[in-house]
C-alpha cells in the first residue's frame, strides 16, 4: 500500500484498514499496532460494528476508561467524561499495552 | 467544617476559595462536585483536612506540605506529585505517575495505580491497595513503595535506596532490581503500615510480601557490567 500524509493519526487508520483487509480481526489489528507502531499513543478506532482502543507499551499518553452496564466512555481526561455523564461510576487509566474492543 | 461547591466554578476560583478558608482558620474543608477538574488542592502548606467528594483530575494535591487530602473517587495523573509532607488518600484508582518525586508524607491508593507510580520518589511512603502498572518505582531514590496486588512490567527499574514490597505477582523486574526475603524489621513495618492504611480490600499477610530493592549494579559505571548498562540505557 502507498499513500501520502503529514498526519500521524491517519497512518494508524490506514495501518488498521490494511491489517483488516489482510484478514486480521479488529482486536488482532489493534494488538499488532503495539508492535508495529513506534512512538507514544493512545488511540480510539471504530469499525461499523465495533469500538476499540490501544495504548502504547510505555503508557506515555493518557486514556481514561469508564465502563458501566449502560455505557462505555473513553477520553484523555476524566473531567471530559464527568462533564458528559454525571452519574456515579468509576473511571480508570488504561494500562500500558492495553487493547479493548466493544461490539455493538 | 467548611463546605465548598465546585459546580459552575473555574479551578482557579476553587483553589483560591480553599486557600481563603484555610487562611480564615478552617481546619476541615469539604469540596463537593470536584468533577475531575485538574490541579485541585495544589501547594497547600497548612495541616488541614481537605476532602474531595468525587474524582479529581491531573496533579491533585501536588507540591503540598502538611495537609491530609482525601479523594472520594479516582485521581488523574500525578496525584500528590512533589509532596513534601502530609497524607493523600485516594479511595478509587490513580492515573500515571502517582506520588511522583515525593520527598515525604504518605500516599494511600485503595484501588489500582497506572504506570510509573512512585517514579523518582525521594522519600515518604506509597501504599497501593490494588495493582500497579508499568515501571512503578522507576529511578526511585528513597522511601518505601508497597504494592498489595500485582506489579506490572519493569518494576523497580534503576532504583537507588527505595525499598519496595509486593504482595502479589511481579510481571517482570526492571534493570538492577533484585528480590529479597523481608526481615523481621520489614515484617513489622508492613504490619504497622497496612494496619494504619485500612485498605478497602484486605491486603495479603506481611510474610507473603516480596521485598524488591536495587542490586546496586547501576550505581557506579563498571565496564564489567556492560550488558546491564546497555539494557538500562
Amino acid at each position: 500500500m502507498r499513500f501520502y500524509t503529514e498526519n500521524d493519526s491517519e497512518i494508524i487508520g490506514i495501518y488498521l484498514a490494511e491489517r483488516l483487509f489482510q484478514g486480521m480481526t479488529f482486536e488482532e489489528a489493534l494488538k499488532a499496532s503495539l508492535v508495529d507502531l513506534d512512538g507514544s499513543f493512545s488511540y480510539l478506532a471504530a469499525t461499523p460494528d465495533a469500538l476499540g482502543f490501544a495504548k502504547d507499551p510505555f503508557a506515555l499518553k493518557p486514556l481514561l476508561v469508564a465502563e458501566t452496564d449502560t455505557f462505555v466512555a473513553l477520553a484523555t481526561e476524566e473531567v471530559a467524561i464527568r462533564a458528559a455523564l454525571p452519574d456515579v461510576y468509576d473511571a480508570r487509566e488504561a494500562q500500558a499495552k492495553e487493547v479493548r474492543v466493544w461490539r455493538s | 467544617m467548611a463546605e465548598l461547591e465546585c459546580d459552575g466554578k473555574a479551578t482557579r476560583a476553587i483553589n483560591a476559595e480553599i486557600k481563603k478558608l484555610i487562611s480564615e482558620g478552617e481546619t476541615r474543608v469539604f469540596v463537593r462536585n470536584p468533577g475531575a477538574r485538574h490541579n485541585l488542592g495544589v501547594a497547600i502548606l497548612e495541616p488541614v483536612h481537605l476532602t474531595f467528594d468525587g474524582s479529581v483530575g491531573y496533579y491533585c494535591a501536588g507540591m503540598v506540605d502538611g495537609p491530609t487530602v482525601e479523594i472520594r473517587g479516582s485521581a488523574g495523573w500525578g496525584v500528590a506529585e512533589s509532596m513534601m509532607n502530609g497524607t493523600v488518600i485516594v479511595h478509587g484508582s490513580a492515573g500515571n505517575a502517582a506520588a511522583a518525586a515525593i520527598r515525604g508524607g504518605t500516599v494511600v491508593i485503595h484501588g489500582d495505580a497506572a504506570a510509573r507510580a512512585g517514579v523518582s520518589m525521594k522519600g515518604g511512603l506509597v501504599v497501593i491497595g490494588g495493582n500497579c502498572g508499568y515501571m512503578a518505582g522507576f529511578m526511585a531514590q528513597k522511601g518505601t513503595l508497597i504494592v498489595c496486588g500485582d506489579a506490572g512490567e519493569a518494576f523497580a527499574d534503576s532504583m537507588y535506596e527505595t525499598v519496595c514490597f509486593v504482595g502479589g505477582r511481579v510481571a517482570d523486574l526492571g534493570n538492577d532490581a533484585v528480590i529479597e526475603e523481608p526481615d523481621e524489621a520489614d515484617l513489622r513495618l508492613l504490619s504497622e503500615t497496612l494496619e494504619r492504611a485500612r485498605l478497602r480490600k484486605p491486603p495479603p499477610a506481611p510474610h507473603n510480601f516480596k521485598k524488591v530493592l536495587a542490586g546496586r549494579k547501576l550505581w557506579n559505571f563498571d565496564k564489567r557490567e556492560w550488558t546491564t548498562w546497555r539494557e538500562a540505557l
